[in-house]
């Protein structure tokens, strides 16, 4: 058989599959429908027999209400599952190329997309890279072709030549081309529409059971009768499920065989696809996606993302891989490749992981050739990834910057970068070098904060004697820097110490925050710095599928986080913060806010309520974000403590802001 | 009561309905025939856009490779006559997709750029310092990401047309396909010798 004919027999098999989960799902209905009429009939009326007329309006109310639920149900899911490409690609941690990149190999990978989309003569999607992770995998995420993003594992682009990666992203492709996603969210929708009539039942035996009879039905006639049936729905509605889950693993493997037919018509190399194949296979080991959210991706992958921790059969979404090898190639003998081919395969992976350079993002590119020619210690930058969201402070910064500091927050140009190593240049050389060792990072940040609390400080636990000894060096350093350079160095002095252990970096947390309380007052400057250290040293990686609280439900959070900005922005100045507030509460949030006076203020409750913020959808942040640039914008003036909070701010939320807007003002 | 009146009248409502339905059908295929025809049309523009972006792509390459190919001019002058032949050919034709003549010729000059190419790409392998020059291996990239889009769009104005020309021709499209002239499609297709073998261009 040829390509066209595979993709013929993909999506015949498809129709027929989805009738037969269209058929199971009409068959559903008609199940519980007729165990209803049944039920009444027998059961309920007990032999009084209600005339056919009447009876007819029941049983024609009761169709419709169970066509409603599980239309309902569908649409639910549907909407919940419509959240663009993009969303799900950042989620899982994926880093945006941008197609103008100079990198070689993202270069490559933009190159090859472009290809492809011009034999499928479908547009490109915007390419994300799953960095550090291991295995060869892809996938296209979005409900829509012009949503669709496409995402690459650092793996793939590792371990495949040119000619395997063009095959993987052909295959992506593929399910763009066939409209794959589409296909996979309505067979969800219906299942969740199913599960429905079984969440119907289930709450019929609940409404029925138990002492406390809150519904009072049990007392009237018939309870029992009702929890009987309740049951019958439930058992109907958990084996649809069963069975249409069944009939859609059936169908997204199809689809697969499909997407790997279409990915050889659009290359026409079969022979490079067998070789990715097999390098999965030999690979199989971290063949799974590291990183969550294997339901939402899961069936657009390249090859199977999950596994089964407890053991058992996994949750396949794809065929077996070798299964997949022989349709394209017919004379492919599983037993003869695990015999002489496999080692060779395992040989040439485990030889590109130790020798291969990391595929940097590209903004790493942009340091590097930023910095070429510039006299500057390179490891001392590119050793240090907090410096992507550098803030750097200028107390010079003015007004009618509210859009550039919006439009910098997570995109950072050229200039800021220039900027930020011109500053980074203005820090002692020798501050710098310090702040490259781990032990004497501790130290600097503990004179950071003894400068900022006016203590002396004597009792560290855990600490090493070589750190405690550089305190007293690494404040009087401190103390000749300006205010501005604080921040970059707190930066520099945090990359270094990422690589330090969970337990040793909350005990360092532990001996700043006993710093920062020892004089028994907090002001905010010291608050910020710590929040931010705790927020980058608590950072773990994103947590996957976290419940995203709507805003509404943290009102008084955003209170808090809204009347500290506007306070920050107006010390003693109580009409002024008053005013500030008023607007922005007018602008953005439709006047629902309440200032909370300073007096009522306690810094642990801010620490408390904004942290709770971090659970806001990406659209609230930015929207926080929006509103306290505002705040920053209002009096025409800003001061370092603002700019200081805003990306304190951001550090808790989790969004980061570069500072990239004041460059202008300091060239 | 079903009177031969109210008999009658089911008949002309199923015969009007029928004719309805025929219709809409014929409508449906014209449009499918249509969507297709303009499909191909669209990917022939699309040979052009991607030759366009070679021929773009070459005065750079030239320009780079000059300083460390100093006694290789004679492969240097010949791709870049090769190209100005090929830019040539391609207006004369003015993407005009009946201009069968024209497309031979473009046909013909790509064909040749192709091998010129090809020469100056073994070129690299004999001369290190180039195949280790960062802006060399740029260019090589995007030289054969365009070599790889040509054969690319090429393909896809095959698939295309081939989708075009079996959906005229089958039952009952064919008639209308007939009744409102949707000609048949030429394939693109390789006639020259030296481009059948040097259709890919490795540079790895």
């Amino acid at each position: 058989m040829n390509f066209f004919e595979h993709q013929r027999v993909a999506k015949k098999e498809t129709y027929v599959l989805t009738l037969h989960f269209v058929f199971a799902v009409i068959a559903i209905i008609a199940i519980s429908n007729i165990l209803l009429f049944v039920g009444i009939e027998f059961l309920y009326l007990e032999g009084e027999s209600l005339p056919w007329e009447e009876k007819k309006v029941y049983y024609l109310l009761f169709t419709c209400f169970q066509l409603l639920l599980i239309l309902g149900g569908m649409g639910f899911k549907v909407l919940q599952l419509q959240s663009g490409g993009k969303v799900i690609a950042r989620m899982l941690g994926g880093f945006p190329i941008e197609k103008s990149t100079k990198n070689l190999n993202q270069k490559k990978i933009v190159n090859i997309v472009d290809e492809i989309s011009v034999a499928s003569g479908i547009p490109s999607p915007p390419i994300y890279l799953l960095e550090g992770e291991p295995s060869i995998n892809a996938f296209v995420a979005g409900f829509h072709t012009n949503d669709a993003v496409i995402a690459i594992t650092e793996g793939a682009i590792r371990h495949l030549d040119r000619d395997e990666l063009q095959t993987v992203v052909a295959h992506e492709y593929s399910h763009l081309f066939n409209g794959d996603m589409k296909l996979n969210t309505y067979l969800v929708g219906v299942l969740h529409g199913i599960q429905m009539i079984s969440i119907l039942g289930s709450s019929m035996m609940e409404m029925t059971s138990g002492s406390d009879n809150t519904y009072g039905i049990r007392r009237r006639r018939g309870g029992g009768k009702i929890w009987i049936l309740g049951m019958l729905f439930h058992v109907i509605g958990y084996l649809g499920v069963l069975f249409g889950r069944l009939i859609k693993k059936e169908i997204n493997i199809q689809r697969e065989y499909l997407a790997d037919a279409t990915a050889v018509q659009f290359t026409r190399n079969s022979i490079s696809l067998v070789s990715t194949f097999k390098k999965i296979y030999a690979n199989d080991k971290s063949q799974y996606l590291k990183c969550g959210l294997h339901d939402v991706v899961g069936h657009m992958c390249v090859t199977e993302v999950n596994i089964n921790k407890r053991g058992g059969s996994p949750h396949h979404t794809h065929p077996d891989l070798s299964e997949r090898i022989l349709r394209i190639d017919p004379s492919f003998k599983e037993e003869s490749f695990l015999r002489n081919e496999i080692k060779s395969y395992k040989e040439k992976i485990t030889l590109r992981n130790k020798e291969s350079e990391p595929i940097h993002p590209n903004i790493m590119d942009k340091v590097r050739d930023e910095l070429e020619g510039m006299e500057i210690d390179k490891s001392l930058i590119l050793g240090s990834k907090v410096l992507m969201g550098a803030i750097l402070l200028d107390p010079k910064a003015n007004a009618d910057m509210h859009d550039k500091i919006k439009d910098t927050i997570g995109n950072i140009s050229m200039d800021s970068l220039g900027y930020s190593i011109t500053l980074l240049d203005s820090i002692p050389v020798e501050v710098r070098e310090y702040s490259q060792n781990p032990h004497f990072s501790k130290s600097l940040l503990y004179g950071i904060f003894l400068h900022l609390s006016h203590v002396d400080f004597n009792k560290f636990e855990s600490e090493e004697q070589d750190v405690i000894d550089f305190i007293p060096k690494a404040t009087q350093k401190i103390k000749s820097l300006e205010r501005t350079k604080l921040l970059p160095l707190i930066d520099l002095c945090l990359g270094t110490l990422r690589s330090l252990s969970k337990k040793d970096k909350l005990a360092f947390l532990n001996n700043l925050k006993n710093i920062v309380k020892a004089d028994k007052k907090i002001n905010l400057q010291e608050y910020l710095y710590y929040s931010i250290v705790s927020a980058f040293l608590k950072k773990e990686k994103a947590i996957l599928g976290g419940r995203v609280v709507k805003a509404k439900s943290l009102s008084t959070e955003i209170e808090y986080l809204i009347s500290t900005m506007a306070h920050t922005g107006f010390p003693e100045d109580h009409e002024g913060a008053r005013l500030a507030f008023d607007r922005v509460n007018k602008t953005k949030f439709d006047g629902k806010l309440n200032l909370i006076e300073l007096e009522n203020f306690k810094i642990s409750l801010l620490n408390k309520n904004i942290s709770k913020l971090k659970r806001l959808s990406l659209k609230d942040k930015e929207l926080l974000i929006d509103a306290c640039i505002i705040l920053i914008k209002f009096d025409m003036r800003t001061l370092p403590i603002e700019l200081e909070a805003l990306r304190s701010v951001g550090a808790i939320l989790e969004v980061p802001i570069p500072q990239s807007f004041l460059s202008e003002d300091k060239s | 009561m079903a009177t031969l009146g109210n008999l009658l009248l089911i008949l002309i409502g199923a015969l009007i309905f029928g004719a309805l339905f025929l219709v809409f059908y014929f409508v449906s295929i014209y449009n499918g025939l249509v969507r297709r025809r303009n499909e191909f049309k669209n990917s022939f523009k699309q040979i052009d856009v991607q030759l366009k972006r070679r021929h773009d792509l070459i005065p750079n390459l030239v320009a780079t490779a000059k300083g460390f190919l100093a006694h290789e001019k004679d492969t240097l002058e010949a791709v870049i006559a090769a190209r100005s032949g090929a830019v040539t050919a391609n207006q004369n034709m003015a993407g005009n997709i009946n201009n069968k003549e024209g497309m031979a010729e473009v046909m013909k000059a790509e064909a040749g750029l192709s091998g010129a190419l090809g020469r100056l790409m073994m070129l690299n392998e004999r001369y290190p310092e180039l195949k280790s020059d960062k802006t060399m291996n740029g260019l090589m990239e995007e030289i054969q990401s365009t070599e790889n889009r040509i054969a690319f769009s090429r393909q896809h104005y095959n698939d295309v047309v081939t989708n075009y020309n079996s959906e005229r021709e089958i039952f009952p499209n064919v008639f209308i396909a007939q009744m409102f002239n949707f000609a048949e499609a030429t394939l693109w297709e390789i006639t020259n010798k030296e481009e059948r073998e040097n259709v890919k261009v490795s540079f790895e």
